[in-house]
């Protein structure tokens, strides 16, 4: 016998905007948090001892702290030490970026650093100035090494903008749960959820995946 | 003697006349400079009012066309709005943020239905608008509960109740159950938390009673405490339920209540219209 869709289809708008909710915030964080983490990364990695270790507080207090928890000091405190509020969804942007941010610092980092110094000193003996043998010889090959853990990142990205649903972001398991909570059919609604966020995250995964396979020879040295 | 009877009539018209006023004034809306919160909510144009569903006083409209709520608190809501003449915008908070978001000055007023607790009066100020109290159910074919005969008789160490974290059985039902297990989840959208009673993780859950119908004809299988339709009449942790609003500003909140006053015809109504429709 079918299952009754019907408690989904005749929400299907509804869920649609939640899924959409899901894809834009998750876009955000991902674009926030890799810029947050390429600048750090790169500043631990070139930026001297002091920056490093500033930087680095940073690092590892986002890696200290639950996500759930810096998304409710976000929403909550955040407004009230700074003086101005903003939309959960704004705070959830935020919080995110911040969290991924710290994770993609220390795999730019170790991206960076895995190239071998004798290059940059090869780069250098040659006349190169530091950033053009950064741009052109290391970052070439550490971008190629950091692509399956960053692609792993975007795919966290993802699913962890779920965990924003306890500020009452309306994406798509916060508004699964409403619809759960009007029509009671948890097994079909929430099986329904898992199935679209892995249809959301197994291309990105797979592609990040293929794309490496292809360029994995690019990286070694 | 007729001009006697009409200066007799002018002087009654316009006695009237000033009661009627004197009473609208106190839902007209206070003058630029009485109310921070009204100054600010005119000046950007939008009320900011937080939000999460529950039947029968703020169902979600899941449909994806139409308003976004129903009910009485969304009536009301929308004749603040009307009334400020300025746009109502929806600020989305869960069980747990419903009340703190005022704190935060993210939201004007809190229109998620709400009991009134003496702690949430420390806090908050209300705007009453119904009433509710708890009925407590399970599962009909759950032996540990299906031979009991009323409320008092749940309260049992092999029984376990299951609330939502951030609601008024938090607080009550520590004061009104000594021996029975209490468990804390976190809020899933629905009125109660039926998940943790079908999946068995817990034995009953309160809800408010004008929810229990609606339940009991979606869920097959349930029982109710008190049992069948005393649940209706049911005085366990009667409260009223109202909408929040910071203690800061009274001169707002004393707006709030004169225009419920005016329209309370209309929002029960409302709330009358939601329960026939299930």
């Amino acid at each position: 016998m079918m299952p009754d869709f019907s408690p989904i289809l005749i929400r299907w708008q509804f869920l649609l905007s939640a899924l959409w909710v899901t894809v834009y915030i998750s876009l955000l964080s991902i674009a926030f948090g890799f810029l947050i983490g390429i600048a750090v990364g790169a500043l631990r990695a070139y930026g001297g001892r002091v920056v490093d270790s500033v930087l680095g507080f940073y690092v590892d207090t986002m890696r200290s702290l639950p996500q759930l928890v810096v998304l409710v000091w976000t929403f909550f405190a955040f407004p009230l030490i700074v003086g101005f509020s903003m939309s959960s969804i704004t705070a959830g942007i935020i919080g995110l970026s911040a969290h991924l941010g710290a994770y993609v610092a220390e795999t730019v980092r170790a991206g960076l650093t895995s190239v071998r110094k004798g290059q940059m000193q090869a780069a250098l003996a040659l006349g190169m100035s530091r950033l053009e043998a950064i741009h052109k010889i290391i970052l070439p090959q550490a971008l190629i090494r950091m692509m399956p853990a960053l692609g792993s990142l975007c795919t966290y990205a993802i699913k962890d903008s779920a965990i924003a649903s306890v500020i009452a972001v309306p994406e798509l398991l916060r508004q699964s749960q409403i619809v759960t909570g009007q029509t009671y059919r948890y097994a079909l609604i929430y099986t329904t959820l898992m199935i679209v966020y892995f249809l959301l995250c197994y291309p990105v995964a797979r592609g990040i995946d293929r794309l490496y396979r292809r360029v994995a020879h690019l990286g070694s040295s | 003697m007729r001009l006697s009877n009409l200066i007799t009539g002018l002087a009654t018209a316009g006695l009237a006349a000033l009661v009627a006023a004197s009473a609208w004034a106190g839902s007209d809306v206070p003058a630029p400079g009485k109310s921070a919160t009204i100054d600010k909510i005119k000046e950007r144009g939008v009320l900011h009012a937080a939000a999460i569903g529950e039947f029968p006083w703020l169902p979600e409209n899941t449909t994806g066309s139409g308003d976004q709520f129903s009910g009485p608190a969304w009536v009301l809501a929308n004749e603040y709005a009307n009334r400020l003449g300025v746009k109502l915008q929806i600020i989305p908070v869960s069980h747990e943020t419903k009340v703190p978001i005022l704190a935060t000055g993210e939201a004007d007023i809190s229109i998620a239905p709400l009991s009134v607790t003496p702690k949430r009066l420390e806090v908050v100020d209300f705007i009453v608008y119904s009433k509710s109290s708890l009925c407590f159910f399970g599962l009909a074919d759950n032996a540990k509960i299906n031979g009991l005969k009323s409320v008092d008789d749940l309260d049992r160490p092999d029984v376990t109740m299951a609330y939502f974290t951030g609601t008024p059985p938090e607080t009550w039902a520590p004061t009104r159950f000594k021996k029975l297990q209490l468990k804390g989840v976190t809020g899933s959208g629905a009125n109660a938390p039926v998940e943790e009673i079908m999946s068995k993780r817990a034995d009953v859950a309160p809800i408010d009673n004008v929810a229990w119908p609606n339940l009991a004809k979606q869920v097959p299988g349930l029982m109710v405490f008190p049992l069948g339709d005393d649940c209706l009449k049911s005085n366990e942790m009667a409260t009223q339920v109202g909408m929040a609003v910071d203690k800061k500003d009274t001169v707002f909140r004393d707006w709030l209540q004169a225009v419920y006053d005016e329209v309370k015809d209309k929002v029960t109504a409302e709330e009358l219209r939601v329960l026939k429709g299930g």
